[in-house]
């Protein structure tokens, strides 16, 4: 890697070259409208970053005014999935990555709970059925003194 | 007989759980531009995708297009698409040789005619009967026409199957041409690109397994949403060209700084493709990422429209659409295109949305 690195081509830093497309704005607003209808209406949305003009100083500024919530977790299932609860109670940042970790999607979900944190209904049936069986198998436990 | 397993139930046993077939159906719904209120319904018809039968068929070609498909290492969404599909003959994957291979193809169009999906890379040629290529002693002319006839429809991968490629290119001494020159009577999608991108062949795969029909097409039969926007619409160095920062030579101090590489001969401004966006590499980068223009691969003819470093604003490059930039290198012709094709790809996703 070392070799490519050597290569003197890096695209211009500085704060008149980074590229902002005009959609934080209203990125924002649609948050506002989107946080009003869960108060009201209890309707949940997700809004897809990857879906319009969004360049990486976009996101980063967003996340600056996001800022960080309470809570964060990591779900592994097909690759990690990051999500981030933003100063705004009821919007998460929800990352997917692969399992090599490159980016899949950046979601903004705006809910009480991101979808996939809660429990798929089915695996609550699965889990219990597994209890179950731990519970009525024959293997001996050990007495406690 | 067929397995008939479910996508969801092959992921299942692959390891994929609840949890992954979502997070595998919003990015599914993302990859293919659909609005995240989609996901519930990406994520109901996924489950439910049985398996169909695909015939892949390579005439004319370098075996770039498979490859692009094939060469992930990691569990992808192009990849778990791929895997799900009954690929019942492709005879550069495809164990059985011969006449063993021949037969997998006859029995996969009888099991299936009518339903079955064809797959073309290359071209076909046409000149003295079509003797250039043929497998099995028969001409790839004679093959597309027996398979196409029981297919639900055609997908055309890669810039040779869909508009010629290099094969056609001058002075085309096989007389190749596209699928769409020989078959008019089955809907055809054009997924072109040397090669295309892996995930706008397997989007186009998932839009089948969903909704059962091909997705909305422009004039050049390439789906929309991949195809809806140029890549200079998307591209990380457009803010250069819109300020007239330009390289001018590959080792001059524009191009050592990342400038736009209009001047050099890039192909964006009149390339519609999804590399700017969907990358290459498994999201690594893209040629303009690299230090290369684009050269267009996935417009028809680009191998005869004119040198790959002369710049679009000579005029020399095609006719029309050259000559058309010229007149216009600024900032006013990239918005407006840009918010053309952004219209375009608006209302492509509300169709998709009814």
């Amino acid at each position: 890697m070392s070799e490519l690195n050597s290569i003197p081509v890096r695209v211009e830093a500085g704060p008149e070259n980074n590229h902002r497309t005009e959609n934080l704005k209203p990125v924002l607003l649609q948050i506002e409208n989107a946080l009003r209808e869960l108060i009201e209406h209890t309707t949940e949305t997700v809004i897809d970053l990857a879906a319009m003009p969004f360049s990486d100083q976009d996101e980063h500024d967003l996340r600056e005014l996001l800022g960080g919530g309470e809570v964060s977790a990591t779900i592994d299932a097909f690759g990690p999935t990051l999500v981030e609860e933003t100063a705004f109670p009821g919007v998460w940042l929800v990352e997917h990555q692969d399992a090599e970790r490159r980016r899949l999607t950046l979601h903004l979900e705006i809910a009480p709970i991101p979808t996939l944190l809660v429990t798929p209904r089915d695996d609550l049936a699965d889990g219990l059925a597994a209890l179950k069986a731990l519970n009525d198998s024959e293997a001996p436990t050990e007495d406690v003194q | 007989m067929k397995e008939e397993k479910t996508l969801a139930e092959r992921l299942r046993e692959r390891g994929v759980t609840r949890r992954g077939f979502m997070k595998f159906c919003a990015a599914t719904a993302s990859m293919m531009a659909l609005s995240p209120a989609m996901i519930p319904r990406v994520a109901a018809a996924l489950q439910q995708a049985k398996r169909p039968s695909v015939i892949w068929l390579s005439f004319q070609e370098c075996t770039g297009c498979t490859e692009s498909l094939t060469r992930s290492h990691a569990p992808t969404i192009e990849g778990l698409i791929f895997d799900h599909i009954s690929l019942d003959y492709h005879h550069t994957l495809q164990a059985a040789a011969g006449d063993h291979a021949e037969h997998a193809r006859d029995e996969a169009m009888q099991e299936n005619w009518g339903k079955y999906l064809l797959v073309v890379d290359g071209s076909i040629p046409l000149k003295d009967d079509g003797i250039y290529s043929t497998i099995a002693g028969i001409t790839n002319l004679a093959m597309l026409k027996e398979v196409a006839a029981g297919a639900a429809a055609i997908i055309s991968v890669g810039t040779c199957a869909a508009f010629g490629g290099l094969p056609m290119a001058r002075p085309n001494p096989t007389g190749a041409v596209p699928v769409s020159e020989i078959i008019k009577d089955k809907p055809i999608v054009n997924v072109p690109g040397c090669p295309p991108i892996p995930v706008v062949i397997s989007g186009v795969l998932a839009h089948f397994l969903m909704f059962g029909r091909l997705p909305e097409l422009d004039a050049l039969n390439r789906p929309k949403v991949f195809f809806g926007q140029s890549i200079h619409d998307r591209c990380y160095r457009r803010p250069f060209y819109d300020r007239g920062q330009f390289a001018e030579t590959f080792d001059d101090e524009g191009a050592r700084k990342g400038w736009c590489l209009f001047k050099l001969g890039c192909k964006g401004p009149i390339t519609y493709n999804a590399c700017a966006t969907a990358k290459w590499n498994e999201g690594t980068s893209f040629p303009i990422e690299a230090g290369h223009g684009c050269i267009g691969c996935s417009e028809p003819g680009f191998w005869d429209k004119g040198g790959f470093y002369d710049a679009l604003s000579k005029g020399t490059y095609g006719s029309a659409e050259g000559i058309a930039l010229a007149a216009g290198v600024g900032a006013a012709i990239g918005v407006a295109a840009a918010l053309g094709s952004r219209s375009r790809q608006a209302k492509a996703d509300r169709k998709e949305e009814v």
